[in-house]
Formats: structure tokens, sequence, C-alpha cells
């Protein structure tokens, strides 16, 4: 670190392998939950667009119980639920603290919020097109992928991105019930011993991230809005 | 051939029904051009979504040439094969083939917005089992067909509303169907793009001897392409023929309105009205309706008429259409002298294979 910055923030300096420690663990968190979040999430938004009424797997079963689940989940605060979840989480990861510990309630957390962007994703494409399809003869699969999802294209990254910077936020606040990670870090490190600049650096960091997520996202959205993401040559 | 025999439709909703379709029975032609025309809500799209069953309806049957019949019945679809007697539960794959068999375009295009116009005509072809440089000749092919090969690459957003409905097209017949159902393809469309659509169905029909069902609430739509129409009222069709015939005699209130609206002669009631002094009524003055077609010539029927029986004939409104080729005249002649020659005139007209029909007689006032 050059001299200039070690002058600036004299204690990130000295705590800089925490402090490392604390950033791939947030990442870990970030990465692991992500990716489930996104694939159950994914998984019970499309659920939700074809079993719901006139949809083309019509199931009022199917739909009730996916959606009673995501609003249930979805109104329990997210520290009540880091609690409430504390033994199931033990029986999956085999601990309720440190990273692996935290990865359970995060995909719990942020789940029902993306199924739901999903859901609102896949009702933003026009029914006609649905229709268009299966009068082609096109299957179940082929209206899902190849026009579900492929027309939302970018109403999903949307719906990744903002879900990725609450998902950021919800592992800061696991975090702070022992998760580790760059939330932990402020709170131990910065507001308990009273090193200020250790709080900076902990908001800095984080609103680079969220930064990079959000016009990356954005970027990759306006590119895929009635378009391919690559160029097509014939 | 399609065969519609006895289809309903209702729609059930908490507080009333709706009969989309009353049991409604039609057959159409292979290589026809076949409209069905009503007003908004008389369930033309119903019926026409029955016929590849986006649609389920409540009974009836229909049978495609070449596939087979299938029959609605217990809110279940069954199949029987073509020259077969024994009948099965329609698979969905069975449902698969028959769409496959049917192209269909609708008002609003329906493209993939994130494809190209590459994509869009290859989607049918695409996961089919066909070979890569076989879809790209197939999507050449049809891009031809329709004249866009330059928009390729392009995508939809960068199409104007004809070229989007040429693009739809191309995708509905990449995989040759033998059918076409049209749901107002061309209700969003600007006069010009309308008649080169309409062009281009009437070109595919000729060249591909495709089968076309037209769904439109514009009789000149009907009147340009089709050869025969069914007028649809409240979920029932009320008249069916030969667009001339219909154009000639229209029997129902309904198809005298959508006839009337095509031609100008709707001003008619309009113009008496306006104009008092067409029916003079210190004179004897009738107020005729000729329609003559194609063994009659109306124009020079006037002069020999007047000449004739010594009576004064005087042209409102003149009207002819071209219908599949042959001319349909209609005239509106206020004809005024003396009475009994007036009663001879129109004899001799009505014996001249012209139909003639009284508006209004100042006699009779
Ligand atoms: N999915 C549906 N659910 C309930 N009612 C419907 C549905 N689709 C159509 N209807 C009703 O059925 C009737 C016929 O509708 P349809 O769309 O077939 O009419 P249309 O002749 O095609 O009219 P338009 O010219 O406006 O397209 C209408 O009263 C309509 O409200
Ligand atoms: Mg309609």
């Amino acid at each position: 670190m050059p001299e200039w910055l070690e002058n600036l923030m004299p204690n990130v300096a000295s705590y800089m392998d925490k402090f490392g420690e604390s950033l791939s663990a947030t990442f870990q968190m970030f990465l692991i939950s992500g990716l489930f979040t996104f694939l159950f999430g994914g998984v019970f938004g499309i659920l939700l667009t074809v079993t719901r009424r006139g949809g083309i797997m019509e199931n009022p079963v199917i739909y009730q119980i996916v959606d009673k689940v995501t609003n249930i989940f979805r109104s329990i605060p997210f520290i009540i639920l880091l609690i409430f979840l504390i033994p199931f989480t033990r029986l999956i990861t085999g601990t309720a603290i440190g990273v692996r510990g935290a990865i359970v309630p995060l995909i719990f957390g942020a789940t029902p919020f993306f199924t739901r962007q999903v859901e609102a994703a896949l009702a933003g494409v026009d029914p006609g097109k649905v229709e268009a399809a299966t009068a082609m003869g096109s299957g179940k699969a082929g209206i899902i992928f190849r026009v579900y999802l492929h027309e939302a294209v970018p109403e999903l990254i949307r719906a990744v991105t903002i879900t990725s910077i609450s998902l950021i936020g919800l592992t800061t606040m696991a975090g702070a019930v022992g998760a580790g990670g760059i939330g932990s870090f402020a709170i131990n490190y910065g507001q308990n011993l009273h090193h200020q600049d250790i709080v900076n650096v902990c908001v800095i960091v984080l609103l680079i991230f969220v930064s990079l997520v959000q016009s990356i996202g954005n970027a990759l959205a306006k590119r895929t809005t009635n378009h391919s993401l690559f160029q097509k040559k014939y | 051939m399609i065969e519609i025999s006895h289809v309903s439709k209702t729609f059930t909703a908490k507080e009333n029904n709706v009969a989309a379709v009353k049991d409604v029975s039609l057959s159409i032609e292979d290589g026809k051009v076949y409209g069905i025309i009503g007003y908004s809500g008389a369930g033309k799209s119903t019926l026409v979504r029955c016929i590849n069953f986006l649609e389920k309806p409540d009974s009836g049957s229909i049978t495609l040439s070449g596939f087979g019949t299938v029959t609605a019945r217990d809110g279940k679809l069954y199949y029987t094969a073509e020259g077969d007697s024994s009948e099965t539960v329609l698979s969905e794959k069975k449902l698969r083939s028959l769409r496959s068999g049917i192209g269909m375009i609708f008002q609003h295009f329906n493209l993939l917005e994130r494809n190209t116009v590459y994509e869009n005509v290859a989607y049918t072809l695409q996961y089919s089992g066909m070979k890569k440089d076989e879809i790209r000749k197939r999507v050449l092919e049809m891009l031809d067909l329709v004249d866009l090969r330059d928009k390729i690459a392009s995508y939809p957003s960068e199409l104007s509303g004809g070229q989007k409905q040429r693009v739809a097209i191309a995708r509905a017949l990449a995989n040759n169907p033998k059918i076409l159902l049209s749901d107002e393809a061309t209700s969003a469309l600007d006069p010009q793009a309308t008649a080169s659509i309409l062009s281009l169905l009437r070109d595919l029909n000729k060249r591909l001897g495709l089968t076309i069902v037209l769904i439109t609430h514009e009789m000149a739509v009907v009147k340009e392409i089709c050869e025969r129409v069914a007028v649809m009222e409240d979920g029932a069709v009320v008249e069916e023929g030969l667009v001339y015939d219909i154009f000639a005699d229209p029997v129902q209130p309904i198809t005298r309105k959508f006839v009337e609206s095509s031609n100008g002669m709707g001003n008619l009631q309009k113009l008496i009205e306006q104009n008092e002094s067409l029916l003079d009524k210190s004179r004897n003055s009738v107020l005729l309706r000729c329609l003559y077609g194609r063994d009659a010539v109306g124009d020079a029927l006037i002069s020999e008429v007047s000449r004739k029986y010594a009576v004064n004939m005087n042209i409102v409104l003149a009207n002819v259409e071209m219908l599949q080729g042959s001319p349909l005249g209609e005239l509106v002649v206020s004809i005024t002298g003396d009475s009994g020659n007036i009663d001879a005139a129109i004899a001799y007209m009505r014996n001249s294979n012209v139909k003639v029909e009284v508006i209004a007689d100042a006699r009779m006032a």
C-alpha cells in the first residue's frame, strides 16, 4: 500500500489481512447465495408464469403453493429470518455461523424477491408472441425458453441487477450476526474500535461494487433490448 | 378442405357467459381465399382460433383434409384419422403436428423482438432436426417470396408495419403449411401497406395453392381478394356465399350495411334526406336502385330506356365494382315522366337482367 494511502487510513492498513478476508467472505456469500437465488427464483418465477390462469400449463394448485410460500417468505424481515432458520441451516450445512451458515438464510431472503422479479419480467412478454409460437406448433419447452425467457432477457438482467444489489445488502446484515464479511468488519473493527476510516472504506467499497453491478446491468439491459447480445451475421 | 361442423364456444366468466361462437358450420375449399367478416365481438377470431385449437371448442368438429377430424366433446378433444373410424384422445404431439400444418398471422404481427428477421423466419425450422444449411436455404427462399432478403439481419423494431407483416407471413409459411389463417392482418397498416400485403396474399394463394382464411371487418378487403365470404353476427354465421353474389344480392341487414359501407351507396339515404328535390313531388318521380352484373350493361340501358319510354332518367349515384374479375354495377337513378311509362320502363329493365329496387316513389306520397 502506498504511503499516502496508509496515512489517509492508518487503521485499514493495520487490519489489511482482516479486511481482505472480509471482502473475500462477502464475495463468497454473494456468489454462492446469488447462484442459488437465481436458480430457484428463476424456476419459481417460471412456474408462476406457466401455471397461472390462462398460462401454458395452467395448474391452480402449484400456482397457489408457490405464490403463497413466496409471499410468506417475502414478508418476514431478514433479521428474523436469520434467527428463524438457524435450526434448518444447521441441518443443511452443519453450522449456523460463518459464511456457510449465512448462505441458507441469504437464499431464503433473496429468492422470493427474485421470484417476483422474474414473474413480472415474464408477464411483460406480449401474450400474442406466446400465441404465435403455440400456433406454429411450438412445445412447452420451446415457449418457455425461446419465447418467454428469450424475449424477457433485458428485464431479467434488470431483475438480476437489483436482486444482486439487495443481496449485497443482505450479506452485510448476515455479517452482523456472525457471518463475517464486510458488514461485520465494519462493525467489529470500525464502529466498536472507533476507527472511522474503516467504516468509510467499507462504505466506499460497497458503493463501488453496487455502482459496478448497476452499470454493467444497465448496459447489458440496454444492449439486449430489441436486440441480441451479439451481432448476427448472415 | 376445412370442414367446420356445428362448432360452438362459450366463454364462462363469473357473472355472465359469452356465447362467442354458436353452432357454426362452414366448409372452406382447398386453394381458396375465404373471408370472414363481422363487427367487433362477432366471434370471428374465436371461430378461426378453433381451427388450430388455440381455442378449445365446447362442441363440434373440425375436419382438415390430409389430417383427419378433431371432435370436441365434454371438454376434451378426440382425433379420428382420415378414412378411419376409431376415435382416440387427441395427443399433444398430434395437436402440434396439426398446428404445424396451419400458418397464422395476426394484427400485431407478434414477431420475436429480440430475434433477427432470419431467426424469426427460422423459428419452426430450428430444433426440428433440420440441418443448418437446409434451414438457411429455406429461410432465404421465404425471404425472397416476401421480398425482404435485404432485411435478413434486421430486428423487428427496425421494420415498418408492412415489412413486419411480411416477416410474419414468411415465418408462418416456413414449414410449408397448406393453410394460412389471417386474423385482421392488415388492420394495423396504412392503405398502401394493406394493398401490398393483400396482393402478396393473393399471389401466395395462386403460386402455392395456399388456402387462406381471412378475418376482417372491412368489406374492401373481402372484395379485394376473397372468393367466398361468411358474415358473422353475434356468434353465428348469418350469411355465406360467393363474394359476387353477396355483393349483388345481400340479404341480411348487416350484410347490406357492409356492402354499402364499401361502395359509397351508404351515402344514399343521407343524400335523399338532404336533397328533397331528388324526389320531385309535383311530377311523377321515382327513385330506383339498379344492379347489373356480368350479363347486362347499365349505363347504355339508361339512355335506351329513356328514349324508348319517353321518360327522363337522371343518374344520382353510380358505382362499378370488379369482383373476382367480374363487373358489378350499381346505379341510383331518378326517373320522371308519365306514370304508366315509368312502370313500363321498370318492367323493361327488370327483363334485361337488371335488378331494380324502388327506393322512393313520389306517386305514392
Ligand atoms: N378469452 C376470452 N375470455 C372471455 N371472453 C372472450 C374471450 N375471447 C373472446 N371473448 C368474447 O367473445 C366474443 C367474441 O370475441 P372475438 O374476439 O371472437 O370477436 P371478433 O369478432 O374477433 O372481434 P374483433 O373484431 O374485435 O377482433 C366477445 O364478446 C369477446 O368479449
Ligand atoms: Mg378478433
